[in-house]
């Protein structure tokens, strides 16, 4: 037997539901089938997936509330969006608001041992420059005063 | 004075008659119907999802010229007002008519556009008739079928297939 009058059958069947109003209630057609936030994809409404920029990263940045007490607070909120918010709340404990400004590095480059390099460096950059100029002001007062000396001695004579 | 307003008169009539003259020469009908049927679209796994079209209200205005009746133009102001929607479409729309006595069957080809609250652009094709019931009043029938593939109310990738049937009256009208 062709199985044609099957078919038939059944196609009408899906007609006369469809008409009757007895179809499936949850098939959908037309994105107005589904309410105002859905979509209608492959016959069934659906949450369409959020396209504004937010892959993935909405629950962390929900966690960002959490962390704001342990945040520093003086960073620039600009800055703030730049970073990797995942990245600020798991390595928050070993940063320090002056180590954040003294280092000026973008968060790129930042991890802990970054950061205590960083401030290694600047400790001994400002050590060597401090007794650099503490040096040089040392021979510098001493020579001005040396030449002072002499000049007002040299005027004294005159 | 009297020569006057009777010279009015005389343009007007004659006026009036251009006019008159004028509009045998173009033929225009209105009508009022009503209209559902069923909807087709591809679900899931490719199985076939059939939805009742919305009950809706079609009024369509279409005119000819007596030099050609068999070929007229018209257009549909569609509402759609079941499944708890309202819904608004136009459909520009042309007819090839042919005349059987009294009773008209036609052919038709047109561009349904709905434009609020959601869009959806496709084309149709139908057949239908009137039978007179009286001087300029008529019972008109149409069945149509309309594949729609653009617009926000169709979903990506999808196409959707309306196969309907409208029934109503329709007036002569004489601009």
């Amino acid at each position: 037997m062709s199985p044609l009058p099957a078919r038939s059958f059944r196609l009408l069947a899906l007609l006369a539901s469809a008409l009757l109003g007895g179809g499936c209630a949850e098939a959908c057609l037309r994105n107005s089938d589904c309410t105002s936030m859905e979509v209608c994809l492959a016959g069934l409404c659906a949450t369409p997936p959020s396209d504004g920029g937010m892959d993935g990263s909405l629950d962390a940045a929900e966690d960002l509330s959490g962390c704001d007490a342990s945040a520093p607070s003086d960073m620039d909120p600009s800055e703030m969006g730049e970073m990797d918010v995942t990245d600020v709340c798991d390595e928050d404990a070993g940063m320090d608001d002056a180590g954040m400004d003294d280092a000026g590095m973008d968060d790129a480059g930042m991890d802990d041992a970054g950061m205590s390099d960083a401030g290694m460096d600047d400790a001994s950059m400002d050590d060597a420059s401090m007794s650099d100029a503490s040096m040089d002001d040392a021979s510098m007062d001493d020579a001005g005063m040396s030449d002072a000396g002499t000049d007002d001695a040299g005027a004294t004579d005159v | 004075m009297i020569r006057a307003a009777t010279l009015s008169l005389t343009t007007l009539a004659l006026l009036a008659l251009a006019g008159e003259a004028h509009a045998q020469d173009r033929i225009f009908r209105a009508g009022l119907q009503v209209g559902g049927g069923v909807s087709f679209g591809q679900g899931g796994n490719a199985d076939l999802v059939v939805r009742p079209t919305p009950t809706f209200l079609d009024v369509e205005v279409r005119t000819w010229s007596s030099e050609e009746p068999t070929l007229s133009l018209g257009g549909v102001l569609r509402l759609e007002v079941g499944q708890g929607r309202v819904g608004g479409a136009m459909v520009p729309r042309a007819s090839y008519r042919r005349l059987i006595g009294t009773r008209e069957v036609r052919v038709f080809a047109g561009l349904p556009y709905f434009f609020a609250p959601y869009t959806m652009l496709g084309a149709e094709l139908g057949a239908g008739g009137r039978i007179d019931l009286g001087p300029g009043f008529g019972l008109v029938f149409n069945v149509m079928s309309s594949l729609f593939f653009v617009g926000s109310d169709v979903p990506d990738g999808g196409a959707i297939v309306m196969v309907n049937a409208t029934v109503g009256i329709e007036l002569g009208v004489r601009p």
